[in-house]
């Protein structure tokens, strides 16, 4: 059942982002970059609140019909921020590629997304407690 | 954009990373057109939209030829309508004040027992126009009529297709009577635009200049 979920509001989002990089053909490595403020253009790159971003692109799941849609979106957003082809992400979360594609399809509720995807979230300035209530809203609770 | 035509949602990330700067000009841009100055020096509303503007062109990626224009460019009035569909199309904002009940003892019309939803002489300390009208509709109207013209256009602005009735019941008149009056004191109006300078601007009133 889809349930019906207001569009998120313009918010002020954390204080902090993150970016994950790699040396070519190495280890992807996490790298963690203040963030200032919400709109910012700095010298290099424009800085837009990932966790609205992250919600909108789950109510968009949500509406594809994917089961888990905050989960999804969650672990699209942090290879997004990331800049990570699907291989070396999975990669960095210890997991097998077919493992990756089933939690971007939204196969895998937001309780069982795996630790190491729960870090970059945090890393990445993603609200967790927003995204959280999101899923609930979703799931009707 | 040729992820995003991919449909990977991952790309919207960098993509507002690398572009989000000239997005946000197009956002502004677009606050600006329809006077929301105070949305476009909003950042959180600006960072809002932005993303719109980046959902909009996820969308339409596929789409989206790169020998052609930038996308932001080729795609903007697709953004340009997500975006006033979110915000409203260009209003003035609703002034309580202006809504303001007519007290009793105010003219023909409270001592008809009626009450106006626009009181004329309330928006004539705000808008100029207004004090133009009403001035001119008491010059050529005596005070019933002058109260059941105003109060049967204020009806018909505001979208009632049969003013004449609840006019009718203020003032006690059938509604041919109401409509009989209305025409007159427009037709007074209209001459009145034309012979008198002072009321000249009467003509971009719509209901005169339809006389």
């Amino acid at each position: 059942m889809m349930h019906i979920v207001d569009t998120p509001e313009p918010t002020n989002p954390g204080d902090t982002a993150g970016e994950i990089g790699g040396e070519p053909g190495g280890e992807p490595e996490l790298r963690v970059v203040a963030d200032d403020s919400v709109g910012a253009v700095t010298k290099d790159r424009y800085r837009t609140d990932v966790t609205t971003l992250t919600e909108r692109i789950a109510i968009r799941l949500a509406g594809d019909g994917a089961e888990h849609p905050v989960a999804a979106a969650i672990t699209i957003a942090v290879r997004g921020m990331a800049r990570l082809e699907p291989g070396d992400y999975a990669d960095v979360l210890g997991l097998a590629p077919a493992d990756v594609r089933a939690l971007e399809a939204g196969t895998v509720p937001l309780g069982e997304l795996p630790a190491a995807l729960w870090r970059l979230v945090h890393d990445h300035g993603l609200e967790p407690v927003m995204l959280v209530d999101l899923d609930r809203q979703l799931r009707g609770d | 954009m040729a992820a995003m035509a991919a449909g990977d949602q991952a790309a919207l990330f960098p993509f507002l990373d690398e572009f989000g700067d000239r997005l946000g000009g197009m956002v502004r841009a677009v606050f600006r057109s329809v006077h929301r100055h105070d949305l476009a020096s909003d950042p959180n509303e600006v960072d809002y939209h932005v993303q719109t503007a980046a959902l909009v062109l996820f969308d339409r990626a596929a789409g989206w030829d790169p020998d052609g224009a930038l996308p932001w460019t080729w795609a903007n009035r697709a953004i340009r309508a997500a975006i006033i569909d979110r915000i409203g199309h260009p209003s003035v904002e609703l002034l309580e004040v202006d809504l303001d009940l007519r007290t009793p003892g105010g003219g023909a019309a409270a001592a008809a027992g009626a009450v106006a939803d626009v009181d004329f002489d309330e928006m004539a300390t705000t808008y100029p126009l207004v004090v133009l009208v009403v001035r001119a509709v008491r010059s050529v109207a005596n005070e019933r009529d002058a109260a059941v013209h105003l109060e049967y256009q204020a009806q018909k602005s505001m979208g009632d297709r049969q003013p004449a009735h609840p006019v009718g019941d203020m003032f006690d008149l059938t509604p041919a009577n109401v409509r009989k009056i209305d025409q007159r004191v427009r037709a007074k109006l209209s001459a009145l635009a034309a012979s008198d300078p002072a009321f000249a601007a009467l003509a971009r009133v719509a209901w005169v200049e339809a006389c």
